[in-house]
């Protein structure tokens, strides 16, 4: 990129004052942002800053208290996504938006106007799929797509509609590490022939590795706006994100202690999975008290399996699970397993309780609404206000509210947590990954499963590797081998 | 020959069940239940009959009886997809409102004539040995289902309306992110489905019955919602089902009419107990083919 260049080229899309309240909630407040067309965005902060809602805003799904949009220099009024389609604005959303019994051609077919020609449709999506590198194929259907595909699929839909502007709710929160690599492909890919993208993310090397600019969003105030991020070091992006600094985790901590019973115990363990066909074989793992055991691999390689088994919500076809006690759960997919959306924050941390206070014969809200103040206190993550629903609550506060149902036992002999991280802000991961360690340093044994080598290396005494449902080996966490760690997932030759 | 008679039977008598059972797949594929699809063609039936009878033709007929049908299942809509009823509760209550109209201007009716429709041997096709004698000797509303079966698959599966149906059964929310309103092509697929149905009740009255009683409907417009679930809502499926129950129904006429005497409570059962099983047998297995829609108000 040469200077002269730089001030010609026009936004593609520029929000100016965007404010948006929900109550009392000021979720967006006097946001500006834009998208220069040949650029990847990114943007940043806590949970409940108000990213999606921006994006919202941007994509109509929400309308704008005040506040005006223009697109190529013009103002637009956009009163619901049809319009920010017919203006060259399209989205990914966090929970992707296909529909699992169609195919991908029909999903693409349904984002366009005119009539339906599948044949003529799939082979546009397979020409755009070659264009864009998107492999994909056109007649499977989405809900036989892994979760990497239908992104992809996602993505193809959006450009085949006609978006010049691409924006992307937190895409590699889902993706395993591989997948991640392809995504970053595609989006070089669309920058180099002038798209403009916007992309969320929590972590910062994703920034570092993609993005061009970043805006750094903070209490739905933009706190760093369209800013070089090679001119900020790490600590800086942090701090403008969190508030303050985040001090790094300690680096010596105690062994556990040696010659007591396992905490689990697993041996030769099989079990099948969802479609019927093996999914965990002889997996055989002891979890000690006041252990951490980081469980890495590719994604579905039996990580499901192996959690379920171990808290007893999956039929073991073969071995034995051996328990000392009793288990807290972090589950992989909150929204899918583990959450009512119509209950509010107290009433999923009472289903959480081992006895719930009652008055006469009804349950004493005041009460259990007391105690789940007392155990967000303790826990310190931050859930949102007891009343709010869990459906309206921003994709990484659900999670909060799972962490701190799990992490706020201290009854439990073992503690099994499915992506911890997903989808928390910096300071509320790392928040996260002290508990984690706090519970082991109790004598409780921890099993982490993560996509994140960094993550399982900086808090676990030993990784178990994982790969295609066997225990592929298991390493000392301290002064662990990324390389050998990646030579026995993916199972390479030495 | 007896085989011949109630294949026969079958394909005369399942297409009034045809009818509303395609009605109710597109109902369905659309993400709406219509337990008042007896209603609709008990309407059907009536406005029918009763139209044949004041005009002298029965294609009238056939078109008043659609429009009919068309008219009740509007109001399912309306209290359902626009009022958020609940669909049971709005589908049983119109099954009444139906057997109540038809019964109070049904009354003129009973008894009387009315122009018809009458086999027509189709040429060649009619004369071709046990299958003609099966498929092509019988009236013009028969021959139409032969039609708007695979019409439906094709509606469904190859054209943007279709599309919309099927999206507005799994998943509401995507169609509205691409700006279609689900409440539209609710409403629009379950109007048309109970016009099917109101089709199939005068085919009953105006070519399988030649006359107009009260509640002569019987219960298939209930088989037909059964039929639905256990055909994995899939049209060409529908029409191999609805075949199978009207040589249910065509069981005891074939078999008195070579003088056995046969307990009639039983016949009569006979299409609701092969319901039964079908539905026990496949229960779970046809549910997981469900729009998903469907599956949210069955699961609920
Ligand atoms: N539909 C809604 N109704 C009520 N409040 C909402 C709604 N959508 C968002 N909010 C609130 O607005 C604030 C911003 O939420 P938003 O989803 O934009 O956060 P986010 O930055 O995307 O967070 P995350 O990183 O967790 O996804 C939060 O306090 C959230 O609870
Ligand atoms: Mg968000």
């Amino acid at each position: 990129m040469t200077l002269t260049e730089a001030p010609t080229r026009h936004p593609l899309l520029a929000a100016r004052g965007l404010t948006r309240a929900f109550g009392d909630v000021v979720a967006n407040d006097g946001v500006d942002f834009d998208v220069l067309p040949g650029e990847v965005h990114a943007l940043v902060g806590e949970n409940g800053a108000g990213k999606s809602t921006l994006l919202k805003l941007i994509y109509g799904v929400h309308r704008p208290d005040s506040g005006r949009l223009t697109v190529d220099g013009a103002a637009v009024s956009i009163a619901g996504p049809a319009d920010a389609l017919s203006l060259g604005i399209g989205m990914v959303f966090q929970d992707l938006r296909l529909v699992p019994a169609l195919t991908v051609a029909e999903n693409v077919a349904l984002a366009l106007p005119g009539r339906l020609r599948l044949d003529a449709m799939a082979r546009r999506v397979a020409a755009a799929a070659e264009d864009y590198g998107l492999a994909v194929d056109p007649l499977t259907r989405v809900g036989h797509l892994s979760i990497g595909e239908r992104q992809r699929a996602e993505i193809l839909k959006v450009l085949i509609s006609g978006s010049r502007v691409v924006i992307l709710d937190e895409p590699t929160s889902v993706l395993a590490p591989q997948e991640v690599a392809a995504l970053f492909d595609v989006l070089r890919r669309l920058r180099g022939l002038g798209y403009g993208v916007v992309i969320v993310t929590h972590k910062l090397n994703e920034v570092r590795a993609i993005a061009d600019r970043v805006t750094v969003l903070r209490g739905g105030r933009v706190v760093l706006g369209g800013a070089d991020p090679r001119a900020h070091s790490d600590a800086e992006l942090v701090e403008a994100m969190v508030g303050r600094a985040v001090p790094p985790l300690p680096a010596d901590r105690p062994a556990p202690p040696p010659g007591r019973a396992p905490a689990v115990s697993l041996r030769g363990v099989g079990a099948y999975g969802e479609g019927g066909a093996l999914r965990l074989r002889n997996v055989t793992l002891d979890v000690m008290p006041g252990e951490i055991v980081g469980v890495a691999g590719v994604a579905g390689s039996g990580q499901r399996e192996l959690c379920e088994v171990v808290c007893g919500l999956r039929p073991v076809a073969a071995g034995v699970v051996t328990a000392a006690g009793a288990v807290a759960e972090v589950p992989e997919d909150p929204l899918a397993d583990a959450v009512v959306p119509g209950l509010t924050v107290v009433e999923h941390i009472a289903l959480g309780l081992p006895g719930v206070p009652r008055r006469r014969f009804n349950v004493d809200w005041r009460r259990v609404a007391g105690l789940a103040r007392e155990l967000d206190a303790a826990v310190g993550l931050e859930m949102a206000p007891g009343h709010r629903r869990v459906a309206e609550l921003s994709g990484g506060n659900v999670q909060r509210v799972m962490l701190t149902r799990a992490l706020g036992r201290d009854d439990t002999a073992l503690v099994v947590a499915a992506y911890p991280s997903r989808g928390l802000d910096v300071a509320t991961t790392r928040r996260t990954q002290e508990l984690l360690l706090a519970r082991a340093a109790a004598g409780a044994g921890v099993l982490v499963v993560s996509e994140d080598l960094d993550e399982l290396i900086s808090i676990s005494d030993r990784i178990a590797v994982m790969r295609g449902g066997e225990l592929a080996g298991v390493v000392d966490a301290r002064g662990a081998d990324r390389q050998e760690i990646g030579r026995l997932m993916l199972g390479g030759a030495r | 020959m007896l085989v011949v008679d109630i294949l026969t039977g079958g394909v005369r008598g399942g297409t009034a069940i045809m009818f509303a059972a395609l009605g109710e797949t597109l109902a369905e594929r659309a993400g709406v239940v219509n337990l008042g699809t007896e209603g609709c063609m008990l309407v059907g039936a009536l406005g029918g009959y009763a139209v044949a009878a004041e005009t002298g033709n029965p294609w009238l007929g056939l078109l008043a009886g659609a429009l009919a049908g068309a008219a009740l299942g509007l109001v399912h809509a309306v209290a359902v997809v626009w009022r958020r009823a609940d669909q049971f509760a709005t589908g049983l209550t119109l099954m009444f409102l139906g057997l109540g109209l038809t019964s109070l201007f049904g009354a003129a009716y009973v008894g009387k004539a009315a122009p018809g429709f009458d086999p027509v041997p189709l040429p060649l096709l009619g004369d071709i040995p046990i299958a003609g004698e099966i498929l092509f000797r019988h009236d013009p509303v028969t021959y139409l289902t032969f039609v708007v079966a695979p019409l439906l698959w094709f509606t469904l599966n190859r054209t943007k309306a279709g599309l919309l149906v099927r999206a507005a059964g799994e998943r509401a929310d995507v169609l509205h992110v691409h700006g279609h309103s689900a409440d539209l092509v609710r409403t629009a697929a379950v109007t048309a489905g109970a016009a099917l149905a109101g089709l199939g009740g005068a085919q009953l009255s105006t070519a399988y019955a030649h006359a107009w009683f009260e509640g002569m409907t019987a219960g298939r417009g209930f088989i037909a919602v059964a039929l639905v679930i256990f055909a994995a809502w899939r049209p060409l499926w529908v029409m191999a089902g609805s075949y199978l129950f009207g040589a249910a129904l065509a069981v005891a006429p074939a078999l008195q009419a070579r003088g056995h005497a046969l307990n009639q409570f039983a016949l009569d059962a006979l299409p609701f107990v092969i319901t039964l099983v079908f539905l026990a047998v496949l229960g779970r297995r046809t549910l997981r083919a469900a729009p998903e829609e469907l599956r949210r108000v069955f699961a609920r």
